[in-house]
């Protein structure tokens, strides 16, 4: 098995899991619950396609629609439950029962074929950064989703941990009465955070449909949104330890591709693909618990004029 | 004593009518994709109705179809009523039937016995698989949402392994060899349609749900646990405990829907033979409000939604359009409150109007 291989498969299979996850972590300290992530990723799965069939290929675009995708989905989870108080879990798995369906059905209405989209062409490599002397051939042969995922995470870490913004989103997570008494708008800002939260996990599916594979297949994220609800907690709502579960979990899944490819590893592929769901059950269960989770998760704040 | 009656009376009104909003709701926005994709809705619905009610076999299918619909539903019930959201029916389903399989395959027993020892095992894969969740929720407070999901996922690549490997027959499709003739539930009507004793066992267990949940002590004890935590513990009830055992009897009621599937419709273990019941459990437990009857009805109607589904597919509409509509149908029940504070505000104003006239 070529090592290198392996390595650069796990970042690969991280980006979709990391962008997701790290979504989930903005919404949830922002104190709304979203398991609809998985939803919210089928839905920029399919669009960025939807955006990259119609502009003949465009990445941007396709990226783009891919994020409005996520982002629509997180709008309306926040109408539901931000606006209105509705049950968060509820709420997010309707979200997700409805982009399964809807998926499946635009597919074959707007394509007119069950199963899979036709392909589009996306440009894999970015070309770009071909111009820049010495490296330029190697960086451009590098997807440029890790770009925008190395960007994210920065900016992610940076804006959570080093700006009011951060503080605010915390404190509106922790205790959103005493944030409000404060001045903060508790609600302008958990509807940012899940706009940002389905832009993202909208951003981790159009990695996997025009960055990674070159068509929509119905249910092609088969469990990643969940996994990132994973990460999220393993990585104890923080963007470094997110990144470094969702990496454990794309290591997971490339150690299951190549043991597919090589012969010499004799574990069913079937056995195989438990170990990333029976490690977190027992790093859940021996080392993390479930007592870190912002305070005032899951809990509506209504605005008085509701009340 | 006679208002507090009529007051209950009329807050059951009320969920009715959330109830059937979220139908209509979703039912009309599904129209919308229908439209979309070129049908006309009164013509596929109809057609849907046509195929889940239309002849006995569409009846026996649309029945035989709840079935498992109504065990998963009342499974997620059931859990909710203990304040825990199971989100790993579909696991404990899969649990359920392995091991009801793994007795329809293994033992020797007599034929009504034989049956009666897979259902009990049925039940007992379903409890074990929801309990691994119940203990890491006791024992070191891990969320029973992203457990059992974990459960789910690693019970059905488990299964697979399983019947695709030790205990694969030869043929075609990935599944176990057939469970002997013993272990199988005996037809009530076998021709043209095939309705076993399986319904008899639902049947026990709706009513055994609902009288443990209305006249029982436990019952009493298990609501005041899902309502109040504290107010709960502060009045010297175990919730740690209940929550516990409340989760794990939701999960044998899954784990009876897998079993009743392999000994009474297919006689053996195929690899992914649910097409998400479990999962289905969840909105049906919502639509039926969480109540042992409205599940019934709610599994019901699932069922007609997705056996119609075939017949609208001859309309020319994808038949995910039912999985649209039970999304939607989940996203209205969500968001009941815009509703319930528009009524409020309707009702306001008209009492300003009146009182405005008066003055």
């Amino acid at each position: 098995m070529n090592i290198g291989v392996l390595l650069y498969s796990s970042v690969l299979l991280m980006i979709p899991i990391g962008f997701a996850a790290i979504g989930a972590t903005i919404n949830e300290k922002s104190g709304i619950v979203n398991i609809g992530i998985e939803g919210m990723m089928l839905m920029g799965a399919f669009t960025s396609v939807l955006g990259a069939y119609y502009s003949n290929g465009n990445l941007l675009i396709g990226i783009i629609c891919g994020i409005l995708g996520g982002l629509i989905l997180g709008l309306i989870h926040a109408v539901i439950t931000v606006e209105f108080g509705g049950p968060q879990p509820v709420s997010s798995l309707g979200i997700t029962l409805f982009a399964t369906g809807a998926t499946s059905f635009l597919l074959e209405s707007i394509f007119g074929q069950k199963g899979s989209s036709p392909k589009v062409n996306t440009p894999k490599t970015s070309e770009f950064l071909e111009g820049i002397p010495l490296v330029g051939e190697y960086l451009a042969d590098i997807s440029i989703f890790i770009y925008i995922f190395i960007v994210v995470v920065i900016a992610a870490h940076y804006i959570i941990n080093k700006t009011p913004i951060g503080l605010r989103l915390m404190s509106v997570g922790q205790d959103p009465k005493t944030a409000e008494s404060v001045g903060i708008n508790v609600w302008r800002i958990r509807y940012i955070a899940m706009m940002v939260s389905g832009g993202l996990a909208g951003l981790g599916g159009s990695f996997l449909t025009i960055g990674d594979l070159d068509r929509f297949q119905e249910n092609m994220i088969a469990g990643r949104g969940y996994i990132a609800l994973a990460a999220m907690i393993l990585g104890k709502w923080s963007v470094k330890g997110t990144v470094m579960a969702s990496l454990l979990f794309g290591f997971f899944e490339a150690l299951k591709i190549q043991a597919q490819l090589s012969d010499s590893i004799n574990i069913p592929i079937d056995l195989l693909s438990l170990l990333p769901y029976v490690i977190t059950l027992i790093v859940l269960g021996l080392f993390i618990g479930g007592a870190t989770g912002p305070k005032s998760l899951n809990k509506p704040f209504l605005k008085q004029k509701y009340q | 004593m006679m208002k507090k009656n009529n007051k209950n009376l009329l807050l059951n009104h009320q969920e009715y009518f959330y109830t059937i909003y979220s139908i209509i709701g979703a039912l009309l926005v599904g129209s919308i994709f229908i439209v979309f994709a070129g049908g006309n809705p009164f013509v596929t619905y109809g057609a849907m109705l046509k195929g889940s009610l239309g002849s006995q076999y569409a009846l026996a299918d649309t029945f035989n179809n709840a079935l498992p619909l109504i065990l998963t539903g009342l499974s997620v019930a059931f859990a909710s009523k203990v304040g825990v959201f199971n989100i790993g029916a579909e696991g404990q389903l899969y649990v359920g039937a392995l091991f009801a399989t793994l007795v329809g395959l293994f033992l020797d027993l007599p034929p009504f016995l034989h049956s009666l020892v897979a259902i009990l095992a049925a039940l007992i894969g379903g409890a074990a698989w929801a309990f691994i969740a119940a203990i890491l929720k006791e024992k070191r407070d891990v969320n029973v949402v992203i457990s059992t999901i974990l459960l789910n996922y690693l019970a059905i690549p488990l299964i697979h392994y399983l019947v695709n490997g030790p205990l694969r027959t030869d043929g075609l499709i990935v599944a176990t060899d057939k469970i002997k003739e013993s272990a199988r539930l005996p037809f009530v009507i076998k021709m043209p349609f095939g309705i076993t004793t399986a319904f008899i066992y639902v049947f026990i267990a709706v009513v055994i749900t609902y009288i443990v949940l209305n006249y029982t002590a436990f019952g009493f004890k298990i609501k005041a646990v899902g309502s109040n935590r504290f107010a709960a513990n502060y009045s010297g009830i175990n919730i740690g405990f209940l929550s516990l055992l409340g989760l794990v009897l939701a999960g044998s009621l899954a784990g009876l829907g897998g079993g009743l599937e392999v000994i009474s419709r297919q006689y053996r273990l195929i690899s992914g033979f649910s097409p998400g019941y479990g999962y289905s459990g969840i909105p049906i437990a919502l639509l039926g409000r969480r109540s042992p009857i409205g599940v019934v009805f709610a599994a019901m109607f699932f069922s007609i939604l997705s056996t119609g589904a075939i017949e609208m597919q001859s309309q020319g509409i994808s038949t995910s359009v039912i999985s649209v509509i039970q999304g939607l149908v989940v996203l209205f029940i969500a968001s009941e409150f815009v509703i319930r504070y528009l009524i409020k505000k309707i009702a306001e104003n008209r009492l300003v109007k009146k009182e405005g006239v008066k003055e």
